[in-house]
């Protein structure tokens, strides 16, 4: 037996694996202290009433704000079914027919803030606002009694969905152009329109990529806190993060912000145990 | 060479970690302005170079009167003392990030704070002084006789004379369209009648957003209770909440537009969306000044009254005692008051009124009194209620579906 050769190779892999763990300390060390270590204060201080151990901050947060919580989630799993809607169809369509200045306007709201796409959608879809004016010019709506409907649920679907499908449409592109051009010609060959190759071929050979973008948008949706503030009815049902914002500002009950806070983790940790889920089978 | 490489790439991120932990304290700090080398020791000799560290809280507005008019107006007079100013935020949490960096010093135990005074609304008040964070300085300066409101002895039930100048006084008002409400209406009852008359044509941001919709619900609670005595002075009693539910839920149950803050109750008045909103004098007149807000828009004081709110100067006792005590006296002399505060920024003055506007120009007395007058505002300018009973509004309001 070579011993000095399993010595040495053992060594090697000895030494690789203790490089390999100082290379990821560093990341691991500052999710651990900028994310883990908050996180577990976050859910110790959810727990405190009045200085005792209590679970009463999320029986309250369930009674007096589950309407909130389904709110929420209704209006992110709306925005994000609109999104990948959209994104599949346009993404699909300007991969089969290549449209570059198509591609480019429809990628702009990229570029713009949320706290902008807010204010803009604030005053460009308010009841008075440039759209009904402009239609009241052309006689489609009466600007005296003009439709009334933008602040809440509908003006938070519309304004998130017009800005995150843009990147919603640049990942799926990206992995609608992945895709082997062969079995695209070939179904073209067969008769196949551009409805039939998205449907048939796009969607199922770029699943995984789909159901990726789906995660990373439906958590930008639950955390997002600068739209749902400027477009949300004050009077009707609220975004988590707008209730976890009065917590801290108006009744400056950190303990109960803090159960919100964890409610909302809770949320958005079924489409990341998926995205992980999906991660490891992948590896 | 791969793994020289993956070495080096450990070390360098092992030194990046070490390098951000060391970043100074102030890049978290909210309040936390540059150190200053001169900000060593208070000054003793009057014509020593003194840096005068001053956080003011509030909106971008309070920022811009302190460093483009006071500073500068300040330093003139007093040409060795150079006022560094730095905005806190606004709202509650402006004026608790300056109690939070106080505190903190003070649990240190450094003797000199960063912060010589500062600028603060009333929910703080009670923790400044219960911590032993701040001065009874009024008494030392000169122009203490001017200090005489009602806002300099109490704040939201504490008892905080001595340890104030208000510098204003801002006050909640329903602004209306005088082009579509011919009679606006004259009390709370009144406008609870025309809301029903009108439905979505009366707006309002709710208790969060905006302290114009809370002061509304405050007076709303002050005319249905007819217990405003007790509200404002205390002491707390939860059985003084009892009907409140009932209250806050008719309320909740007139047909109302909700706007998203004290701009959006603006805009939707400016729009013609709403026709009546709670708002801030000060924010009403400068949005005016601005071209932001149509002519049309008026103002009316119902009642039995709307409440308002002072900001306060406040001093350290970590400070430079004597710049920042110059400093407050300054702001509380009727002439700057009447220059400034008034005449600039449109805001009721935190001091003896009759003797600011005897400084004032007869156009500033008419632009403010015009359509509310100083009459109306000694009797219907009310305060906000206790700090225990304006949680209980909130939580009450928030509960009511």
């Amino acid at each position: 037996m070579n011993y000095s050769a399993v010595l040495n190779g053992g060594r090697g892999k000895t030494g690789e694996r203790l490089l390999g763990a100082a290379v990821i300390l560093p990341p691991v060390a500052l999710v651990c202290t900028e994310y883990v270590y908050p996180f577990l204060m976050s859910v110790h201080s959810s727990l405190l009433k009045d200085g005792r151990f209590s679970a009463e901050n999320y029986s309250y947060s369930l009674s007096v704000y589950g309407g909130d919580i389904l709110f929420t989630a209704f209006v992110s799993a709306l925005s994000l079914a609109l999104v990948l809607a959209l994104s599949v169809t346009i993404g699909g369509y300007l991969t089969l027919r290549r449209n570059r200045f198509l591609e480019f306007l429809f990628k702009v709201p990229l570029f713009i803030p949320f706290v902008v796409v807010g204010h803009a959608m604030r005053t460009f879809l308010a009841p008075k606002g440039l759209l009904n004016s402009l239609l009241s010019q052309i006689g489609v709506i009466d600007i005296n009694h003009p439709p009334d409907f933008i602040y809440g649920a509908v003006g938070i679907v519309i304004s998130l969905t017009w800005k995150q499908f843009s990147f919603a449409l640049l990942l799926v592109m990206s992995s609608f152009e992945s895709v082997d051009k062969s079995y695209l010609e070939a179904a073209r060959t067969f008769g196949a329109g551009t409805c039939r190759q998205i449907l048939n071929f796009l969607i199922p050979l770029t699943r995984s990529s789909i159901g990726v973008t789906a995660v990373l948008i439906l958590t930008s949706f639950l955390q997002n806190f600068s739209v749902v503030m400027m477009m949300g009815n004050s009077g009707g049902s609220q975004h988590i993060m707008v209730d976890i914002y009065n917590t801290i500002t108006y009744l400056n009950d950190l303990p109960l912000a803090n159960a919100l806070g964890v409610i909302s983790y809770l949320l958005a940790l079924g489409p990341a145990i998926l995205y992980l889920k999906r991660e490891m089978e992948k590896a | 060479m791969k793994k020289l490489l993956c070495a080096l790439l450990a070390g360098s991120m092992l030194l990046s970690l070490a390098a951000c932990s060391n970043a100074p304290s102030e890049a978290s700090s909210a309040a936390a302005p540059a150190q200053n080398s001169s900000a060593g020791a208070p000054s003793q000799e009057e014509q020593k170079p003194v840096t005068l560290n001053f956080a003011t809280g509030g909106d971008t507005n309070m920022s811009e009167f302190f460093n483009n008019e006071i500073s500068p107006a300040f330093h003139e007079k007093y040409p060795n003392i150079t006022v560094k100013v730095t905005a806190t935020g606004a709202g509650d949490d402006g004026s608790r990030n300056i109690y939070t960096k106080w505190k903190a010093q003070k649990d240190a135990g450094k003797s000199e704070w960063d912060i010589d005074a500062g600028c603060v609304n009333q929910s703080v008040m009670k923790d400044l002084i219960d911590n032993g964070l701040i001065e009874k300085y009024v008494p030392d300066i000169s122009n203490q006789k001017y200090v005489t409101t009602e806002s300099s002895k109490f704040a939201l039930g504490t008892d905080v004379e001595g340890y104030v100048v208000p510098l204003f006084t801002s006050q909640i008002v329903l602004g209306y369209n005088s082009k579509t409400v011919q009679t606006p209406p004259k009390s709370y009852d009144e406008l609870e009648s025309w809301i029903k008359a009108n439905p979505k044509k009366f707006g309002y941001n709710g208790v969060t957003g905006g302290m114009s919709g809370v002061g509304f619900v405050a007076g709303w609670l002050y005319n249905k209770t007819k217990n405003y005595d007790t509200l404002v002075k205390g002491p707390y009693s939860a059985d003084k909440t009892a009907d409140w539910g009932k209250i806050l839920k008719d309320l909740k149950s007139l047909p109302v537009t909700y706007t998203q803050g004290n701009a959006g109750t603006l805009d939707l008045l400016n729009r013609g969306e709403i026709d009546i909103g709670p708002v801030w004098v000060d924010m009403l007149l400068l949005w005016k000044s601005d071209g932001r807000m149509s002519p049309d828009v008026k103002m009316i004081l119902p009642e039995p009254g709307m409440p308002g709110q002072p900001m306060y100067l406040v001093v350290g006792s970590g400070a430079q005692k004597d710049a920042a005590e110059k400093f407050c006296d300054f702001l509380a002399d009727p002439a700057v008051q009447a220059k400034y505060v008034v005449g600039k920024y449109n805001w009721y003055p935190g001091i003896d009124s009759n003797a600011v506007f005897q400084e004032s120009s007869q156009e500033t007395k008419d632009l403010l009194f015009k359509e509310v007058t100083a009459d109306e505002l000694s009797k219907k300018a009310l305060a906000l209620p206790i700090d225990e009973y304006s949680k209980a509004m909130q939580k009450i309001y928030t509960e009511t579906k």
